[in-house]
């Protein structure tokens, strides 16, 4: 029914905002195009595993899940990108391609190739009337905390010195340098909300799939991926924009299309897409131009 | 308080500044004058940490900062307005003053020192919460020089703040440059207008193809029968 596959939609335009914004801010500033934001998701995901295991309430569990995810970006930024600063955009490419590849191996192997069930409690699963309607509580869950996230990210931003140095930082870094803010410290925030982020997205994505597998994080950022580029590469607002614009249009389809044509809708999303940048070749919200002054 | 020795910039295989020397006394003005592509701004590139010098040495206050990078200079009481004047487009006026200050003063004292700059700078008062880029050129070269006096530094370097202004906002901005003179403040002006350098200067310095070819007190440069053919049109 349509309340539920709108739910849903926005549901899943959410998640993939999420990561689209966690992709966006690092490109904005860095001009790196992580690839291995995926696995960062991943990790959050086995975090999440490992404090369950250990006995952990799902709420501290969430939050350790979500740190792990911030740590992990953190410490990706200092070991791979660091060193590779200022290097050209296709090196820094192939970085992340390694840096991603490199961790879905230790995943396979030091954890397991295949996928770890990871139990939702029953409320997860649950329905609430509305009218005459039910709704999941899931994807209800979902959009509250996406829409808290990006009320946070926002906040952030907006209010603190740190969050317009990072607006600025996407402007013109060498003037930020300049009036001494320290090029180290903003991309390492850079990276650390886009690794909460991540955590975030994958909390919601394993509360609707119930496991956790090495690969687990490719699919979602890769549409993510698309959603930034449809937004507008680089720009925070665009990247909301197309990952709900994405949401809504594969929940569309799915709801819409018969049985026999449901194993086209990826290629059907992305003749949309292809449509989009066709007529807004810069994406729905394009990026400020950053060579202006 | 600012000395540079043997200064060599580089971009590749260009060089665009070679073997310059420069001193600035604590409190002095120096005017850097010289043709486009002189290599003035990557002289002061070099002194901010924009670039780093492929020979020589940038010291100041006797401590030795060749290789320091651009925010720890900035803290040292550096502050560049660069070519351009690259204000922070998409921020606000208040929010342009606040990052100015940022690593240098805390949140009193940056709102105190904020207040200040708009005492000084009446102008940006009535945009401060408009985004900068908003501003015409003028009150965006003063939103610049204000942005760099929020951190206090101890030397202002200035790179062509006339450049694309209306005649009497380049006299605003000379009078604003010549009262911070007056309250002490060491300065090192690029400027395409000569007349109104070498008459707001102690010292000048003259750069032809990166190299220096005329240095001395601001008057005897001015005298001088290169600047007079070359840059004051007598
Ligand atoms: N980023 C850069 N890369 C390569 N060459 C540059 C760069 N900046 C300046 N140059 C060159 O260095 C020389 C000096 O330039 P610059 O310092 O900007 O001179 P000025 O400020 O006196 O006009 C010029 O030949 C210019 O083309
Ligand atoms: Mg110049």
């Amino acid at each position: 029914m349509l309340l539920q596959q709108v739910i849903n939609a926005i549901s899943l335009g959410g998640i993939y905002a999420l990561l689209a914004l966690g992709l966006a801010i690092v490109f904005s500033i860095t001009g790196l195009i992580n690839f291995a934001h995926g696995e960062l998701m991943t990790l959050s995901g086995y975090a999440l595993l490992a404090a369950l295991m250990m006995g952990m309430p799902l709420l501290p569990a969430a939050v350790t899940a979500v740190a792990a995810g911030a740590l992990a970006a953190v410490a990706m930024e200092r070991v791979a990108f660091r060193p590779m600063r200022g290097a050209s955009v296709t090196s820094l490419l192939l970085t992340s391609f390694a840096v991603s590849n490199l961790l879905k191996v230790v995943f396979q192997n030091a954890i397991s190739a295949r996928g770890k069930p990871i139990a939702m409690p029953d409320w997860m699963a649950g329905v609430v009337p509305i009218g005459s309607f039910t709704i999941g509580v899931g994807p209800l869950m979902s959009i509250a905390v996406s829409a808290l996230a990006l009320l946070g990210l926002e906040l952030f931003l907006r209010r603190t010195v740190m969050g317009a140095a990072m607006r600025a930082a996407a402007q013109d870094f060498n003037t930020l340098r300049l009036v001494g803010i320290s090029a180290n410290r903003v991309i390492a925030v850079a990276f650390l909300l886009s690794g909460v982020l991540a955590g975030i997205a994958s909390l919601l994505w394993i509360a609707q799939r119930a496991s956790v597998d090495p690969m687990m994080g490719f699919v979602p950022v890769l549409k993510a991926f698309i959603a930034t580029v449809i937004g507008g590469l680089g720009s925070l607002s665009g990247a909301v924009a197309g990952g709900m614009l994405l949401g809504v249009m594969e929940v569309a389809l799915q709801a819409l299309l018969p049985p026999s044509l449901a194993p086209y809708r990826d290629a059907l999303v992305l003749s949309g897409i292809i449509v989009v940048l066709l007529v807004r070749p810069n994406g729905l919200i394009p990026a400020v131009d950053t060579a202006r002054s | 308080m600012l000395d540079v020795g043997a200064l060599q910039v580089r971009y590749g295989e260009a060089v665009a500044v070679e073997h310059l020397d420069l001193a600035l006394p604590e409190g002095g003005v120096l005017a850097l004058i010289g043709a486009n592509g002189a290599g003035k701004s990557s002289t002061l590139a070099a002194i901010s940490g924009v670039v780093t010098p492929a020979r020589g040495s940038v010291r100041f206050g006797g401590r030795d900062i060749t290789r320091l990078p651009p925010e720890q200079r900035s803290r040292l009481g550096i502050a560049l307005v660069p070519e351009g004047r690259r204000v922070f487009a998409a921020l606000t006026v208040a929010e342009n003053l606040t990052l100015g200050g940022a690593m240098h003063l805390d949140r009193a004292a940056r709102a105190v020192r904020a207040e200040e700059m708009l005492g000084l700078f009446p102008v940006l008062r009535q945009f401060y919460r408009s985004r900068a880029g908003t501003l015409s050129g003028g009150q965006q070269q003063m939103l610049a020089i204000a942005r760099a006096l929020m951190a206090r530094p101890k030397l202002l370097m200035i790179d062509e703040p006339s450049l694309g202004l209306a005649p009497k906002v380049v006299d605003d901005v000379f009078d604003l440059l010549a009262a911070l003179k007056a309250s002490g403040l060491t300065m090192l002006l690029v400027e395409q207008n000569v007349a109104l350098a070498l008459d707001l200067a102690d010292s000048a310095v003259v750069l032809a193809t990166g190299r220096v070819v005329l240095s001395g007190p601001a008057p005897d440069v001015a005298a001088s029968e290169l600047v007079r053919h070359a840059y004051l049109g007598q």
